[in-house]
């Protein structure tokens, strides 16, 4: 979710700027960018906006090591205080008998809620805007139905005919009514399009203008490219720029319609079109609000898409789709420009700790620099190991902050447990035990050694024991709250924040005599974490998470 | 009309018989005009009827066996209202994102849009 949301960041950002720059090379370069060419640069934009994901090509040019870099800088923060909160392994069932503890991701679910709470804030304006504009496009179109009186002039409608078939739409039902409270003509309507009239007389010569400039905006799709930049506005509300582009869209829309209605009707009707477009603004009463100032829309804004009608050239500029390439290029290759997030934690830039820091193994997919490999493998791996089998059990453990496996593999009465590095899928030790005795061998301890896989069952019971479990040690080297120190002092070691919960006194484990200890963690979901320490020599046996 | 409220389509749909008629329009002549566009019963027309007395823009008269209806609020008078009334709900004079209008600023004064076309009428020259 963090990366989705960072991914979308990113992009609304980078697209933030194109913005920035397209506006600011339309004003200082008007004759260079005409509006068609805006226009088009804006559609392409507005797609940009609206599908925030971009494939990633290579490993980025510049990369941002944000989600890790501050989550995982704020852990260790957390880990020198010593009031970090562990999150458990993700425990999931797969196949039937066979659970697998894959690791969680720990920096990511330290900030899930802060991150769902943003998304379901962004959703929930992202909506509340959309719904406003959907809700008063229903509430004119009600205004429409009730008010709007349908024109049925025969030389009005003739008009509209004629236009209609210029542009090959003549059987394209086009409603035309009469509206008193619009100052403006306008067309709406997704599918069944409206032209609206203000309640003013126009003469054959106006309407042909206006008739064009409507369908002009018909036939271009010009009410879905609205459509379009209300959805980019909803979804990037928190990013200024869009507002901008709004704006902008809706000018260079009008601009580059104004240009192509002259490009039909010829230069020499430019001043009659400017006038009627002049006509179409409605008149306030002095000292109304003061509001317009801004850069569109105003007096300023008219006077500006008066020049360029008066300027309009009459051979349309050919649009430079060299120019629209590269902007589509570039809006697509941001994934690549922006890579982010995707560095292991070791290869974090900050090894500032001095202790071994208990670092979650992120999860697999994520994992690119030290390719963790996956329980799958690791299965696939120790079968191969042991020749053949069941396998009754897999759960991933840690060692070093590195990730590795223990696969349990049944072979009649015999089982065998195989410990896998994580990250290079060798075997690191080798035990069998037999149920009935609960004795254990460890057949064999590989690193970096070619496995002897056994290819046939030991059809004998195996051998004993290589030490003998005799008796409980009555007088342990290490007493039981000596253990529970050496088990707190390694748990710290780890970074982790757990409380001793229980011991299950001394017992016979991997051929020696341990203290059995549990921790409860004080994260979410409370793992426990299991303590196996010999009672001789005070070393840990065993760490292991359990659920 | 401080509090207005968009009449619904039904009670506008009478209302718009009513200001279609030189007033005062008499309960079977409604009916008769409705036909048979809606299925409504009488009893439903003249309930319809009394709600818009309450809301004021109808008064009635009862002339023998028949009740006369006057409209209080005009037509022309209630469009504005309920026109401007969505106007203004959306301030300016913005009509919506999702309309294409052929200008889309704001209203300009009179001295502004004077001075505008005078500006045009030089530019031409």
């Amino acid at each position: 979710m963090a990366q989705y949301m960072f991914s979308f960041l990113t992009t609304s950002l980078f697209m933030g700027l194109i913005i920035l720059a397209i506006v600011t090379l339309s004003v200082l370069l008007p004759k260079v960018f005409s509006p068609k060419l805006r226009y088009a640069a804006w559609v392409v934009i507005l797609i940009g906006l609206i599908i925030p994901f971009r494939p990633m090509f290579g490993n980025g040019l510049i990369t941002f090591d944000m989600p890790y870099a501050t989550t995982a800088e704020s852990e260790r923060q957390a880990n020198k205080v010593g009031n970090i909160t562990t999150e458990p392994p993700i425990i999931g069932d797969v196949g039937q008998s066979i659970t697998i503890y894959e690791p969680a991701v720990q920096s990511m679910w330290q900030t899930l809620s802060t991150i769902h709470i943003l998304v379901i804030a962004w959703a929930a304006v992202a909506l509340a805007i959309l719904t406003y504009h959907v809700w008063r496009y229903i509430g004119f179109k009600k205004l429409i139905r009730r008010w709007g009186v349908a024109v049925k002039d025969e030389d009005t409608l003739s008009v509209l005919q004629t236009i209609q078939s210029e542009k090959g739409i003549a059987n394209k039902k086009i409603e035309l009514k009469k509206c008193d409270f619009v100052s403006t003509s306008m067309i709406v309507g997704f599918l069944n399009p409206i032209i609206l009239l203000p309640d003013k007389m126009f003469d054959a010569d106006e309407l042909e203008l206006i008739f064009r400039h409507e369908l002009i905006h018909y036939k271009r799709g010009d009410l879905f490219i609205k459509l379009l930049s209300v959805i980019a506005v909803s979804l990037n509300w928190f990013n200024p720029a869009v507002y901008l582009m709004s704006a902008a869209i809706g000018a260079d829309c009008e601009a580059s319609c104004d240009e192509a209605v002259i490009a039909d009707v010829g230069g020499e009707n430019k001043q009659f079109y400017a006038e009627i477009v002049m006509d179409m603004i409605g008149s306030k009463r002095a000292g109304g609000t003061a509001l317009s100032t801004c850069f569109y829309g105003s007096k300023n804004g008219i006077k500006k898409r008066m020049e360029a009608i008066m300027n309009a050239s009459v051979g349309v500029k050919k649009v430079a789709f060299s120019a629209l390439a590269v902007l589509a290029l570039m809006i697509i290759f941001t994934g690549s420009i922006f890579a982010f997030g995707s560095q292991t934690p070791s290869e974090l830039p900050s090894q500032e700790p001095q202790y071994p820091v208990f670092q979650p193994p992120l999860d697999n997919s994520q994992q690119q620099g030290t390719e963790q490999i996956t329980s799958q493998r690791a299965r696939e791996i120790a079968a191969q190991f042991v020749g053949y089998g069941t396998v009754h059990d897999i759960r991933a453990f840690t060692e070093d902050g590195i990730l590795n496996f223990e696969v349990e593999i049944r072979q009649g009465a015999v089982r065998y447990v195989v410990q896998i590095n994580g990250v290079n899928g060798n075997v690191i030790n080798l035990s069998s035990y037999t149920d009935d005795t609960g004795a254990e061998q460890t057949i064999s301890e590989t690193n970096n050694t070619e496995p002897t896989p056994q290819t046939t069952p030991d059809p004998t019971p195996p051998q004993a024991p290589v030490s003998s479990q005799g008796n409980r040690p009555a007088n342990p080297v290490i007493s039981l709250d000596r253990a529970i120190e050496i088990a707190y002092a390694d748990i710290a070691a780890r970074g982790i924040n757990a409380t001793f919960r229980t011991d299950s006194g001394m017992s016979w484990e991997r051929g020696q005599w341990v203290w059995e200890l549990e921790f409860r963690t004080h994260g979410e979901r409370m793992p426990i974490i299991e303590f196996y320490i010999n009672v001789d020599n005070g070393n840990i046996v065993k760490f292991e998470w359990d659920d | 009309m401080a509090d207005f409220k968009r009449l619904p389509d039904t009670e506008f749909e009478l209302m718009r018989i009513i200001w279609q008629h030189k007033p005062p329009v008499t309960t079977a002549r409604i009916i008769q005009e409705l036909g048979d566009s809606v299925n409504w019963k009488p009893q439903t027309v003249l309930t319809m009827l009394v709600r818009l007395i309450e809301k004021g823009f109808l008064s009635s008269e009862r002339v023998g066996k028949e009740r006369n209806y006057t409209p209080i609020i005009s037509e022309s008078e209630y469009m504005s209202l309920e026109t401007g009334e969505f106007m203004f709900r959306y301030r300016g004079n913005s009509i919506g994102s999702l309309v294409k209008t052929m200008y889309d600023g704001k209203d300009l004064t009179e001295e502004e849009l004077t001075e505008l076309k005078k500006w045009l009428k030089e530019k031409e020259g």
